[in-house]
């Protein structure tokens, strides 16, 4: 059975590991083909300039997400979270996607905390919808979009409603697809419940145990929750960089003309909004000021495409999640939100919003 | 608890945080920071600054006590190896560079028509006029170069001054090329270049790349965008004077 689980993972993770191994080389030799990028000194600075704003840009977020999962682990009981979540796991999905509104978090900082519900026991398809629309709905995004499609209010609508609508539909079909948690139990992590400190270590492969337990006071509480976040910032923070690092060689290396020599009709301007948008792994904050430099070139249909799959899924987001859930999971996800996104972003086409 | 020997794990993790605290205090104290991202983000740099000196203090107090593990994780080298590049390379703009790969818009920069159609009034009030001169500067350069993108007909025959870097297209006439800026919404991942067509009869002598300071007269020219081959009229500026400049200190324009 063991062995089975092993093969298939491996399977899945060389599939992933092709598939974008496959779209890097195309989107390169198309990009020769035009405009001969070459390898210089030059896209090595690029390179190492585009890189480290990624990661600039998302460290912060990052460690505040792993506050936040430190503080829930913590501080807050398997039972309360629990009592709240509806029964009627439709009614939960929905309530799910909804809570984005309320709560202002991207998509850097929001993997560690539903990793950490998932681990306290939150279904899977909940937190999933959660994952996928608060970084749409999150008032600070939609503001921002409204900002820089000052004058076209429809498209901060439509990217609301699609990108919740999205993430109801997606999370309902993991509920079908999915059971159990699909969490990645690593044996290097090792986590071992700590009996009266009531705590995980991430402590690497051995028993060995490193600290007393002191009666807790709110400077241990506080000591507790700082080495936590440090254990999730650099579990989650290695996958960061590799995910900066791909997106990085890919906007080094693959020009924007060859992007574009893909085409602008109705279908060939998805394909090319939804790849950029998945290789550029912007920050949904910014997203939409980069989504409406194409507003003259590109189908709307593929602009709202663009704005919703960005924060749902890229580069840096599929590392981070393949850092903490099974390949194969991943993989469905990722299709998923290809799939719905697509099919969306073409009915709109046709529907000539 | 055996505290006499050094817990190598607890040790390598400091490193890194010590690393990349000092990269980030080196980053804002020397300014180079706005090559990265944009001056709002900077505030949740500071507080990302002051985590992990905290975290690395917490570390410390780690090393003495004995992890169990002593081997050093090749893990670990995902977060030494880019910290090594982001200290060891020079700290540049993207600018010029990324013109090459993304390429300068000439036709759209992005505010949408429906703004600049609204009321004229408003932007009037932005121009940065002497003496019948419009100058482009970092603050109004982007509401100030859609309103002649949209209106070329309206700026026909006016005197206009602008800094930017020289970037060429392969099928421009002769004696065009393009005064090209960066603006940066967020971090570099979403830089996007743009520029105004310009002319000058000594095209020849500028190298890419060159900052230049130029004054010309706006005329327009037809143009055709390479990357959506889509035909069009783009003002195109005809250059009096022209200057080299050094790369400003700050080569971005933030919206």
């Amino acid at each position: 059975m063991q062995q089975v689980k092993r093969v298939h993972d491996s399977i899945a993770s060389l599939l992933v590991l092709v598939v974008i191994l496959g779209i890097f080389y195309t989107l390169l030799r198309i990009g020769q083909v035009n405009e001969g990028t070459t390898f210089s000194i030059d896209s090595i600075q690029s390179f190492k300039t585009i890189f480290l704003g990624i990661l600039l840009e998302a460290l912060p977020f990052i460690l505040i997400g792993s506050f936040v999962s430190s503080i829930i682990q913590i501080f807050v009981p398997e039972e309360a979270l629990s009592r709240i979540i509806p029964k009627n796991h439709g009614i939960g999905i929905f309530v799910a996607a909804a809570l984005g509104l309320v709560f202002p978090i991207c998509e850097c900082a929001i993997i560690p905390v539903i990793r950490r519900l998932i681990k306290k026991g939150v279904p899977l398809h909940i937190t999933i919808a959660f994952m996928l629309s608060a970084p749409i709905l999150n008032p600070v995004v939609l503001l921002s979009t409204y900002y820089a499609f000052a004058g076209f209010a429809k498209i901060v609508i439509i990217r609301g409603v699609a990108g919740f609508a999205l993430s109801v539909a997606i999370a309902n079909t993991i509920r079908f697809i999915f059971k159990g948690n699909q969490l990645l139990n690593n044996s290097h992590h090792n986590q071992q419940q700590h009996n009266c400190c009531s705590h995980e270590h991430h402590q690497h492969t051995s028993h060995g145990h490193h600290h007393q337990c002191k009666p807790s006071t709110p400077g241990n509480k506080l000591i507790e929750i700082m080495e936590h976040s440090c254990n999730e910032f650099f579990d989650v923070g290695k996958y960061l960089i590799l995910g900066a690092t791909l997106s990085a060689l890919m906007q080094t290396f693959v020009s924007r003309a060859s992007l574009f020599s893909i085409g602008q009709g109705n279908i060939a301007s998805i394909l090319v909004m939804l790849s950029l948008a998945f290789i550029l792994s912007l920050c949904s904050e910014a997203d939409a000021f980069v989504a409406r430099t194409f507003l003259s070139q590109f189908t709307t249909g593929s602009i709202i495409g663009f704005l919703v799959l960005g924060p749902m899924i890229d580069i840096k987001n599929t590392f981070m999640l393949l850092g903490s859930f099974k390949k194969p999971f991943v993989l469905a996800l990722m299709s998923l939100i290809f799939l719905f996104t697509f099919a969306m972003s073409v009915l709109l086409n046709l529907v000539r919003i | 608890m055996r505290k006499d020997k050094l817990n190598i794990q607890a040790l390598v993790e400091l490193t890194i945080l010590i690393g990349f605290s000092y990269l980030i205090y080196d980053l804002l104290k020397t300014g180079s920071v706005l090559y990265y991202i944009h001056p709002k983000m900077v505030k949740y740099l500071l507080f990302a600054l002051i985590v992990l000196i905290l975290m690395a203090l917490i570390k410390l107090q780690r090393i003495f006590t004995y992890g169990g593990d002593i081997r050093i994780r090749p893990h670990y080298l995902i977060f030494i190896v880019p910290l090594m590049m982001a200290l060891v390379l020079e700290h540049q703009s993207i600018s010029t560079s990324s013109a090459n790969i993304r390429g300068v818009s000439l036709d759209s920069i992005g505010i949408s028509k429906g703004v600049t159609n609204t009321s004229n009034e408003t932007y009037t009030a932005n121009y940065y006029k002497v003496d019948n001169r419009i100058i482009l500067k970092a603050e109004n350069y982007m509401t100030q170069l859609s309103e002649i993108l949209h209106n070329v007909e309206k700026f026909h025959g006016a005197e206009v001054e602008l800094e930017g870097f020289i970037y060429r297209e392969p099928h421009l006439f002769d004696g065009q090329f393009i005064i090209s800026r960066t603006i940066l919404s967020c971090c570099v991942a979403d830089a996007e270049n743009i520029g105004l067509l310009s002319y000058w009869e000594a095209e020849e002598r500028l190298k890419d790349k060159t900052w230049v300071k130029a004054i010309g007269i706006l005329q327009s020219s037809e143009y055709e965008n390479p990357q959506t081959g889509r035909r069009g009229v783009v003002p195109l500026l005809v250059i009096l004077e022209l200057e080299v400049i050094p790369e400003p200190t700050n080569p971005y324009i933030y919206p």
